[in-house]
């Protein structure tokens, strides 16, 4: 039997689930996103929509996590009984998915880090299309990505996933505000602070600002991907629950203003174009960050210790989400009956492998973030069923308002995972898969139906409904394995 | 900067910032408060 760890401090809880939340996402599509819905007019929603949408499932998570003492899988069954298993099966298999792409995303960070400490990063879509034409290098550098986070992993939570945060936060936030003092003492730095904050109220009427506020809120925070249910199960008796799911969601949302403070102003300092560069997607989503952030900052003088750091920073961040969602897995197999040590290796060789697909196809990569991003909503919303399933009322007396909370939830809560989330979702999805449509009528685009297009809503529905039918059919088998191995 | 974006910033970064050093104090008092009831 293997000794039951839980998280030594409380700041060491709130570091960790910063790390969860803070990522890659926060760098490079916060600031292309706020930029294309109308700087701060967007920002008015993406507020609304922390407290409407990621607090409540934040808060939702880590009270399950704590009171169930399992991840994602067995967490369902036992919360709210084994016929739902599966329903925690799709919530942690569509975060496994994203690990698999995500290990890459921070290789590509860390091969950027180390290209640029050696100068060689000075045009962006050069050094891209040599970068990934390789194949053989985003590989090995996803390779190494996964080894670090599995080899951090292994060592268990105290004297892994909590000393890697205890440096890893720190070190992030510093570099961040180095990047924004650098960013804001640039000439010319005032038009991208007048760009970000300058509200287009026009644009507060317009619904594709109001949700692309509220997917930006369900992405960044990491509320419902299963990660805060994960660290959940780590939490002493008496720790508080709702204070620190506040401060999570109020985190992650900080340091997201704090990269708009370092992103707008350089941009606005350095590009001939700025309002048309931020915008920019480029190869999947990211040619602010691997294509122009490298081109514009090596326009002055010790930019490239400016881009160093930059890339330093993502790779910080990228790191800190990927450790939650290899100890998601790992607790999975964990509860399965498999002891930590063995679950390790099974997790990292099977990221690896499974990764290696987004690795050398950026089509596939971006598939995969296309089926299993969306798939996110689709997991909020079982958060928020399990809880309907379970008796909103129960649930917020019984398991959130414990003691030890330094403060508890009132009837606000229960309307909120009752109602607003599930509407929030259904209009969400509907959103998204019209989008899906309309994107089909592109030139080669692959039909809407297409179970194979890059981002076809076909892909989507096919993805998900094989792993929902699988889940279902072997929803008995799993219980077995984890309840058999609970007892 | 514009007075506009001024304000923007100002509200927005308070918002944000001012909730998440409210949350922090509030929970290093009753970190505090914990460990003097402990002993």
């Amino acid at each position: 039997m293997e000794k039951k760890e839980y998280f030594t401090t409380r700041w060491a809880l709130l570091l960790a689930a910063l790390g969860m939340a803070i990522g890659t996402g926060n760098i490079w599509r916060f600031p292309r996103i706020a930029a294309l819905n109308g700087g701060a007019a967007f920002l008015i929603p993406w507020v609304i929509f922390l407290f409407l949408w990621s607090i409540p499932l934040l808060i939702t998570e880590l009270t399950i996590g704590k009171s169930m003492r399992m991840g994602p899988v067995g967490a369902f069954g036992k919360l709210i009984g084994k016929k739902y298993t599966w329903m925690g099966g799709f919530v942690g298999f569509c975060t496994m998915a994203i690990m698999f792409y995500y290990s890459v995303v921070m290789g590509w960070c860390v091969k950027y880090f180390i290209a640029s400490i050696g100068g060689g990063l000075t045009n962006g879509q050069e050094y891209w299309d040599y970068f990934t034409s390789t194949q053989f290098q985003p590989v090995l550098f996803h390779f190494i990505s996964i080894t670090i986070g599995a080899l951090i992993i292994y060592r268990g939570v105290v004297k892994g996933i909590e000393r890697a945060n205890r440096i890893l936060i720190p070190s992030l936030f510093v570099l961040i505000l180095i990047g924004v003092i650098r960013a804001l003492t640039l000439p010319g730095a005032i038009e991208g602070l007048n760009f970000f904050f300058n509200p287009q109220w026009n644009r507060l009427f317009d619904h594709k600002v109001w949700l692309n506020a509220l997917t930006q809120s369900a992405w960044s925070t990491g509320a419902g991907w299963g990660l805060l249910l994960t660290y959940g199960v780590y939490l002493k008796k008496r720790e508080d629950i709702v204070l620190n799911s506040v401060i999570t969601g109020l985190g992650n949302n900080s340091a997201s203003l704090l990269i708009g403070l370092m992103i707008f102003p350089a941009v606005f300092a350095l590009a001939p174009n700025p309002e048309v560069l931020i915008v920019e997607k480029g190869p999947a989503n990211t040619g602010l960050a691997f294509i122009w952030i490298p081109n514009l900052f090596a326009e002055f003088p010790g930019g490239s210790i400016f881009t160093a750091i930059f890339f330093l920073a993502l790779s910080f961040a990228a790191l800190s989400s990927l450790l939650a969602m290899i100890e998601m897995v790992t607790r999975i197999l964990m509860d399965m009956g498999v002891n930590r040590k063995r679950a390790i290796v099974i997790v990292w060789i099977t990221a690896f492998v499974l990764g290696i697909p987004s690795a050398i196809s950026l089509k596939f990569f971006g598939n995969q973030d296309w089926a299993w991003g969306v798939g996110l909503m689709v997991s909020g919303f079982f958060f928020a069923l399990a809880v309907v399933i379970y008796g909103a009322k129960n649930f917020r007396k019984k398991l959130i308002n414990q003691i030890g909370n330094d403060i508890n939830v009132g009837k606000w809560y229960e309307y909120l995972i009752k109602y607003i989330v599930p509407l929030e979702f259904i209009v969400l999805i509907i959103w998204w898969f019209w989008q899906a449509i309309g994107w089909s009528k592109e030139p080669d685009t692959a039909p809407w139906w297409h179970p194979f297009g890059a981002g076809s809503l076909g892909t989507c529905l096919f993805q998900w409904a094989i792993v929902i039918v699988l889940l279902i059919i072997l929803n008995k088998t799993i219980n077995n394995r984890i309840f058999r191995s609970e007892n | 900067m514009e007075i506009t974006a001024i304000i923007m910033m100002i509200i927005i970064l308070g918002a944000i910032w001012g909730g998440l050093a409210f949350s922090l104090t509030l929970a290093i008092k009753k970190e505090k408060l914990k460990e003097l009831n402990s002993k």
